[in-house]
């Protein structure tokens, strides 16, 4: 065994020797960056050796790592093996932060239908006159009060045994708890006084990254507390595959249902402080997550659905007990999780399909939601199409030399100035830069197409004679903050090899749109609305995501941003029983078009690698602003 | 102008267009030209000569092989050898540049200097490096020819570069890139054949003519492995072969570097283009 100190928190810990530094790093709890699930591709643990042996292979590094740094004694902790005690610097841009995570939901205009209802009661004592049994005097006077008729309620075995004392005890004024499960009404909770006030229930957005929790009254639907953080699964890998295959190894569907219970758990007890009640008064929990995070919050084997034919074990709602998934509220609230349709079209997607409204509409919209990777619906009322994908991570600042996540100090907006090609940008916290994020990616790449910087393929024009453009180690590059403004002590860059991956992943985003519609028989014209769902939608430049390609042109007003559509769907079904009916028959109507059986997708994709897209007729309003921006910009060739 | 590809039956025009392929420094050339006409390839104009006065070739493509030596800086010698070429032959010359974009621009411009007033058509743009061959193309009044790696969309998509820089469309030659027949020839034809299809339901970013070469053919396992008696015999067969599917796909332009093989296309396309079984 050998020791490992982490600073600057002098975390320590025993580890077998050999052990990776990340393995150490997990195992004491610190959560660091690891976007390609700890194989030494991405390059975000990085971490100093201060002081003891490691090993490691150099030629890993070179990607990501100067001579200089690897002299300084710079690693990859997913990749560099511990050899003796040691102690190990965690730089903060390593360590997974507190992100710029989307909570707001939309004010909900409906009409409440919660599904637990709470009646106070102020009932009869028995007598000889009248000796009904305990339980019928119960449910009779929940029937009185405007609840389900008697002899359709279930009372579990536990409640029974409360009835006697409780209503006794009280002087037979109680509060009974009644739950709408489908098909029955249920008993669940008995409390002595009138406590009808306190009904709560939790909509949950679980997602691979973050979890979202959102309490509210159920009333009268107001927002009680609302929490967020990351999912603790992280550890295991920040991508859904390598969740699946822990999940395969001997014990790992386990611990990573359990790391999902206790990602919610600390979540909603954050809400819950928030909130200021008591979780035992959450008698429901709505959850709404993509298909492998609702197999593994219920324990359920998700390895078939990376294989092919790619089957999920259920297309259905599933309701059951919060208790038997480990999730903390009141022992006997109910746990709905929302149908998932495919292998990546799961229950979040279908939430954002139920926030977007679109399924009870005439009007055709596109719904896109893009996050690690990516998902696409089509359709109205009365017809459904989606896909899914792998966007790449380069829109969420992987695979860019200088991409991050959303954290403080991310560039979060930018222009260029077309006669000085110098940029103004704005960071998240207003702090000196740290990187580039999804949004200022996007705008990035607009602006530098915008300003003759790149042509329609994303290559640098190495002919421009200005300061900013350069050629770098490896390939041609922009400079988008010099040395003196980052906090980084170094130049933040994008590479003509950035704004490829970056070309990469909006094509494959744009190519699956034009697939959908496709095969809908449709065009552009005939989209009444796109919808961006999640937090990179929230936050990018529409115009901007229209000039790149990302997304088919369609009048600026006709774009709308849902926000976090998980989130939003799964507070609907909360608050309304009507809508929550819908869900079954949305994820049954809903076809799923499987990219890679697609024929025509890899020539869509292709025709998509160009700014905004091969076909230029396709973006009307895009050529019109090239061609003022080339006027601008005066450029043709050198000669 | 786009035709259907051998679609020759009721008029004479366009007809497909082979050209010979030379260079002037044979070190860099296939051994199997070398081995066997040692007499003609030393001097370039006068293998440029027999090209067109004994062998019947429709143009003269000439590659300036002598570009790939090391720390190459020789610029005035690709005016000379351009020169000396053009006084020899009256057909039409494809000039290839160098292959390293460190001195493209000196040897683009120095091509296209020493072609001005004719009109030459000069290669290769490929999406990554296209600046230097348009600037000179365009500053000289020449074409250029345009290869992108056996897909419709990057043809497509590299002409379009093209003329985002200022090339006029009667100036591009598009080569979607063709591998020699057994070598991933067929995904060579579908997309010549698709770019043709799309020329002529009206995509006017492809409408251009198209250029093949498949200059591995004369190193394919076949050509190497043959007996040393049957070894110039095969690889003619095997340019022809691969000559011929190109035509057929609908190439305007087929490149070939055996004399034989130009006769034997030659009788093909009249074969090809007669009205009926009987005129042949």
């Amino acid at each position: 065994m050998t020791s490992v100190t982490f600073l600057p928190s002098f975390k320590k810990i025993e580890v077998a020797e050999h052990s990776t530094i990340l393995a150490a790093a997990q195992k004491v709890g610190i959560h660091m960056n690891v976007v390609c699930g700890g194989i030494g591709k991405c390059g975000k643990c990085i971490v100093y050796v201060k002081t003891g042996l490691v090993s490691f292979d150099e030629k890993k590094f070179e990607k990501f790592l100067s001579k200089k740094e690897i002299e300084d004694g710079a690693c990859l902790a997913c990749v560099t093996y511990i050899e003796s005690d040691i102690q190990v610097l965690i730089p903060e841009p390593s360590l997974v932060q507190e992100q710029k995570i989307l909570i707001k939901v939309s004010e909900l205009v409906m009409t409440l239908s919660p599904s637990v209802v709470k009646y106070p009661l102020q009932l009869p004592p028995p007598s000889l006159d009248d000796p009904s049994p305990d339980l019928s005097r119960l449910l009779w006077g929940v029937e009185k009060k405007g609840g389900p008729k008697a002899e359709l309620v279930y009372a579990p075995l536990e409640i029974i045994r409360m009835v006697p004392s409780v209503l006794r005890e009280s002087g037979w004024r109680v509060t009974a708890t009644i739950a709408h499960i489908p098909g029955v009404y249920r008993l669940i909770d008995l409390e002595k006084g009138d406590t009808s006030y306190a009904v709560y229930g939790a909509a949950i957005d679980l997602g691979t990254t973050t979890i979202v929790v959102y309490i509210r009254n159920l009333i009268d639907g107001a927002i009680v507390g609302i929490a967020s953080n990351y999912n603790q699964q992280i550890s295991y890998g920040e991508d859904i595959l390598s969740r699946v295959n822990y999940a395969k190894k001997e014990g790992g569907l386990n611990d990573l249902q359990q790391l999902a219970s206790n990602s919610i758990n600390a979540v909603l007890a954050e809400a819950v402080r928030n909130g200021g009640i008591d979780s035992h008064d959450i008698y429901e929990v709505v959850v709404a997550g993509n298909t492998v995070m609702t197999h593994l919050l219920l324990g359920i084997n998700p390895g078939y659905i990376i294989a092919e034919p790619y089957v999920p074990v259920v297309r259905r709602y599933l309701t059951t007990g919060t208790e038997r998934a480990g999730i903390k509220v009141n022992p006997r609230a109910a746990l709905f999780v929302f149908p998932s349709v495919s292998d990546f079209i799961g229950g979040d997607i279908v939430a954002d399909v139920l926030a977007t409204g679109m399924s009870e509409s005439d009007e055709i919209a596109l719904m896109i939601d893009i996050g690690t990777n990516f998902e696409i619906v089509l359709g109205n009322r009365d017809w459904m199409f989606s896909c899914a994908g792998a966007a790449g991570p380069a829109l969420e600042g992987g695979e860019v030399l200088f991409g991050m996540r959303a954290n403080p100090g991310a560039i979060e907006e930018i222009k260029i100035d077309p006669h000085t090609l110098s940029p103004v940008y704005r960071t998240i916290n207003q702090i000196k830069p740290k990187g580039i994020c999804g949004s200022g990616l996007i705008d990035l790449l607009a602006e530098l197409f915008k300003a003759c910087i790149i042509d329609r393929t994303g290559r640098i024009n190495s002919v421009i004679n200005n300061d900013r453009i350069r050629k770098g180690t490896h390939f041609y590059e922009y400079v988008v903050a010099w040395e003196h403004e980052t906090g980084l002590g170094k130049d933040i860059v994008i590479t003509e090899n950035d704004v490829k991956n970056l070309i990469m992943s909006k094509a494959s985003v744009l190519a699956a749109c034009t697939i959908l519609l496709n095969m809908a028989g449709i065009t552009r014209e005939n989209i009444g609305k796109i919808y961006f769902s999640g937090a990179f939608g929230n936050y990018i430049n529409k115009e901007n995501a229209i000039i790149i390609g990302l997304i088919p042109e369609i009048p600026l007003n006709q774009i709308y941003n849902i926000g976090n559509g998980a989130v939003e769907g799964a507070n609907i079904a909360l608050l309304s029983r009507k809508k929550r009916k819908t869900l079954d028959s949305i994820a049954q109507k809903m076809g799923y078009i499987e990219l890679n059986a697609e024929p025509a997708f890899m020539d869509e994709y292709t025709r998509s690698t160009f700014l905004p897209h091969t076909d230029l007729s396709l973006f009307p309003l895009v050529e019109k602003t090239i061609n003022l921006c080339r006027l601008q910009t005066g450029d043709k060739i050198d000669e | 102008m786009v035709d259907l590809p051998i679609f020759l039956f009721f008029s004479e025009k366009n007809p497909p267009r082979i050209a010979l392929e030379i260079c002037d420094d044979i070190a860099f050339w296939p051994g199997l030209l070398k081995d066997n006409l040692p007499d003609i390839t030393a001097d370039v104009s006068e293998w440029a000569k027999k090209g067109e006065m004994e062998w019947g070739a429709d143009l003269i493509r000439v590659y300036l092989t002598s570009t790939k030596k090391k720390h190459f800086s020789d610029f005035p010698g690709i005016k000379k050898v351009i020169d000396e070429i053009l006084s020899g032959t009256t057909l039409p010359l494809i000039i290839e540049g160098s292959d390293s974009p460190e001195i493209d621009s000196d040897v683009f411009l120095n091509c296209g200097e020493a072609g001005s007033g004719e009109r030459l058509l000069l290669g290769t743009a490929e999406a990554d490096r296209y600046r230097s061959v348009a600037a000179a193309a365009i500053a000289y009044n020449h074409a250029v020819i345009a290869q992108s790696p056996i897909d419709i969309n990057l043809a497509k998509q590299l002409n379009i570069l093209l003329r985002e820089t200022g090339m006029p469309d009667n100036s591009i030659i598009i080569d979607s890139y063709t591998g020699a027949l057994g070598y991933g020839f067929e995904y060579s034809y579908s997309t010549i054949e698709r770019i043709r299809y799309a020329a002529l339901k009206g995509d006017d970013d492809l409408a251009m003519p198209i250029i093949s070469s498949a200059p591995d053919t004369l190193g394919v396992r076949e050509v190497r492995e043959s007996p040393p008696e049957t070894k110039y015999e095969t690889a003619i067969q095997w340019e022809f072969g691969t000559a011929l599917s190109s035509l057929v796909a609908g190439a305007s332009i087929v490149c070939v570097r055996l004399p034989e093989t130009i006769k034997l296309l030659k009788t093909a396309i009249i074969d090809l283009s007669s009205p009926s079984v009987e005129d042949i």
